[in-house]
């Protein structure tokens, strides 16, 4: 583990590298913990030599997402000059340089997957889900919407209609019905869930031999 | 004839010319009509269907040969095509729920909602070919929205019909639901869609999708931090007022 990282940590292990979100049990994502993110991905991600990176999460849950609070503090704050938060454009770059990583990225989702949480899931290319895993956006109960890309990244794997339902409705998903819609790309038991993640990017490596 | 009316915040348009809701011309119902209707009542999401047991057997051909005689076809159908396009450019969520019959013109009206929920005992076509035609509607453009251009060939050369779950699979439609069950279907849904939701919210929501939908990835978030900011700024201020 790098650092002393309150929020998310970084680490490598045989050619892997693993983003981990290690504020269990809800990994609420804060704007400390945005800021060890953009900190991990600008220092430790971008170049490095390693084959792939899993987003994954320690205890039960992927991330019940952002502190509303915290973030409509911010939104104040920014609002009195007039300009665009830059935090969000802070954010939303790091969510961009995940996804546009030309290395296997997957996010291994258990437990609750909300909100922005589900959003840095979809920063992924590849998502793995275990059986007990609810996605969902909320936002729209707090009068807003996904703001970190998830709108975008979600229709590229599902569509208009159900982007729609999922952002307008707030409907709560569960593992299988994420996988029939596309949103998820497998699902397996939570104990095998950092294995196969290890083996989705060991198999593309193989094939792509680094040129990904 | 074309019927608008509501439920609450729903608007619902009914095309209506039994028994298979023929078009008698490409603008089947005035644009200002409609647009107004919306903006007057506040209409969170749109319906349209056809009334009794099909959605639209498209244009009569009829129709289409006695326009070519007055010479007044191109403009029909220019305007026909803003009809269609104001249609999709509404920033909130348009739902076409089919029954029966969805052939040519009527499936380009249901191409330009932004859901489709299909019964399952509905069929979709471009038949045109018959008649030596092809669809006048931005059908062909369409099309690319949703299958290859293989099967787009194959759609408007062949006219083979499409049933619900073809559809559906084809990604054509988006929802399937019991024989005569579209038009409840589709309320439920544009409840679910609109309950609790302000006007703004799903104004901005519907533009990002379409947004996301129609651009390049970066132009699009680009655009959505705006329309995030939009909301944020509101909630803000009313978290603000509460303290």
């Amino acid at each position: 583990m790098s650092g002393n990282k309150t929020a998310v940590a970084f680490n490598e292990q045989n050619d892997v590298a693993w983003l981990k979100l290690v504020n269990p049990p809800a990994n609420i994502m804060t704007s400390t913990f945005f800021d060890e993110l953009s900190a991990i991905v600008q220092h430790n991600i971008r170049g490095e030599k390693f084959k792939g990176l899993v987003i994954s999460s320690e205890g039960r849950h992927f991330s019940s997402g952002a502190d509303i609070d915290g973030l409509l503090n911010l939104s104040k704050t920014y609002k009195k000059h007039g300009s665009l938060p830059p935090f969000l454009e802070k954010n939303k770059e790091t969510f961009r340089v995940l996804y546009a990583l030309k290395k296997p990225v997957v996010s291994i989702v258990k437990g609750i997957c909300f909100g922005s949480g589900f959003e840095l899931a979809l920063a992924a290319k590849h998502i793995i889900a275990a059986p007990n895993c609810k996605l969902s956006f909320p936002e729209a109960s707090f009068g807003l919407m996904p703001g970190l890309g998830g709108i975008s990244r979600l229709l590229l794997r599902t569509g208009f209609a159900l982007t729609a339902e999922l952002v307008l409705s707030q409907k709560t998903l569960f593992a299988d019905d994420a996988l029939s819609m596309g949103i998820v790309d497998q699902i397996v038991e939570a104990n095998m869930l950092e294995n196969s993640a290890i083996k989705h990017i060991t198999k593309l490596h193989q094939f792509t031999n680094n040129s990904y | 004839m074309t019927i608008i009316d509501k439920i609450d915040k729903i608007a619902v348009v009914s095309l209506k010319n039994p028994p298979g809701n023929c078009l008698t011309a490409p603008d089947f119902m005035d644009k200002k009509t409609l647009e107004a209707f919306l903006t007057q009542n506040k209409i969170k999401a749109l319906i349209i269907k056809g009334a009794g047991k099909h959605f639209s057997a498209g244009a009569e051909v009829s129709a289409i040969y006695k326009q070519v005689a007055a010479q007044t076809l191109a403009s029909k159908i220019t305007k026909g095509k803003e009809l269609l396009k104001s249609i999709y450019d509404l920033n909130i969520p348009v739902i076409a729920a089919i029954e029966g019959v969805c052939f040519g013109g009527g499936l380009e009206i249901a191409l330009s909602a932004h859901i489709r929920i299909v019964s399952q005992k509905a069929l979709l076509a471009f038949p045109e070919s018959i008649h030596q035609l092809m669809p006048g509607l931005g059908g062909t453009c369409k099309l690319k929205n949703f299958v290859t251009l293989g099967k787009s060939i194959e759609i408007l050369l062949q006219g083979n019909t499409l049933n619900a779950e073809k559809a559906l699979e084809l990604g054509l439609a988006d929802y399937i639901c019991n024989p005569g069950k579209s038009y409840e279907t589709a309320v439920a849904l544009a409840e679910n869609l609109t309950k609790g939701n302000s006007m703004m919210l799903i104004n901005n929501v519907m533009k990002a999708l379409k947004n996301a939908y129609e651009m390049p990835l970066h132009k699009a978030l680009e655009k959505e931090t705006l329309l995030f900011c939009e909301l944020a700024s509101v909630q803000a201020m009313k978290k603000n007022n509460k303290e």
